[in-house]
């Protein structure tokens, strides 16, 4: 059986441009960095990186049966 | 296609960092002379600067506030007549350059001017907030130009850091709903890929 490992590859990426502009304007406006610098630039590109990046992380995986005896040893340990 | 494309980071990176790291020189101009002070919005002396000079550099550059007056007076090594002036922004990074070309001032302010008693000396104030429609707190590179018509000419530039209150403009909103909003999306679509495993068969 093949299992559908979705990555979110697009979500993810996306996800690192929105924290890149949004980190980029916060410390420019707050003058950590300048405008006329390459800094918004560069934190701008980290934040897609590091969105390519999660969105190229594999799905963890787990076997169904030590799930499921994982599943049935917590159940014994209720009251 | 995933692989090449990661490879497209760092060669983005160089190519950002090589032509914007820009080194921060003092206060420079070339056919001209001058000094500027500013005041704050409350009309209290905030700064001043010459140009050239020590001052306007990265580390110390020239403060005021888009609602603060800006005196500023200057000689011109030769009299221009008549002629344009230009104020733009120097190295302006993706974001800023993206809100100019928004704003439609792709290429920051410019004007013309006559001088029919060929004066080598000006004097003025100004309100930035009046003359700049784009007005986000931070710092600046800021280039001018003037260009007489007989070919006399004055350009320089200073680093300018405008001290209003980052929460009163739009763009701090609009980077904490960004940055809100990334954050669910990392919780959501990426951290659910460790808290939430597949579960898959023994034997596949």
């Amino acid at each position: 059986m093949k299992t559908k490992r979705t990555r979110h590859f697009v979500a993810n990426t996306l996800a690192g441009l929105f924290l890149g502009i949004g980190m980029s304007l916060m410390l420019t406006i707050y003058g950590v960095v300048g405008w006329s610098t390459a800094w918004p630039n560069i934190i701008l590109v980290l934040g897609i990186a590091l969105g390519l990046g999660v969105g190229l992380l594999p799905v963890r995986t787990m076997r169904r049966s030590s799930a499921s005896t994982a599943k049935k040893d917590s159940a014994n340990l209720r009251p | 296609m995933t692989g090449r494309a990661l490879w497209l980071i760092p060669a983005a990176l160089v190519f950002l960092v090589g032509p914007l790291a820009v080194p921060g020189y003092a206060a420079n101009s070339v056919g001209c002379s001058g000094s500027a002070t500013s005041v704050s919005d409350q009309g209290v002396p905030l700064d001043k600067v010459s140009v050239p000079g020590a001052g306007g550099t990265q580390s110390l550059p020239f403060r005021i506030m888009w609602n603060g007056e800006v005196t500023w007076q200057g000689q011109t090594d030769q009299a221009i007549t008549s002629g344009t002036w230009r104020m733009s922004v120097q190295n302006a990074s993706w974001l800023f350059a993206l809100g100019e070309l928004v704003s439609g001032h792709a290429h920051g302010l410019s004007g013309a001017f006559t001088n029919e008693q060929s004066q080598a000396s000006w004097g003025n104030s100004f309100t930035p907030s009046t003359n700049e429609p784009v007005k986000p707190p931070g710092t600046y590179e800021v280039g001018f130009t003037v260009s007489g018509n007989g070919g006399a000419q004055c350009s320089g530039t200073l680093w300018v850091k405008v001290v209003d209150s980052p929460g009163r403009t739009p763009l701090w909103w609009l980077s904490l709903v960004l940055i809100v909003a990334a954050l669910i999306m990392f919780y959501v679509f990426g951290i659910s890929k460790w808290t939430r495993p597949i579960l898959t068969s023994i034997g596949e």
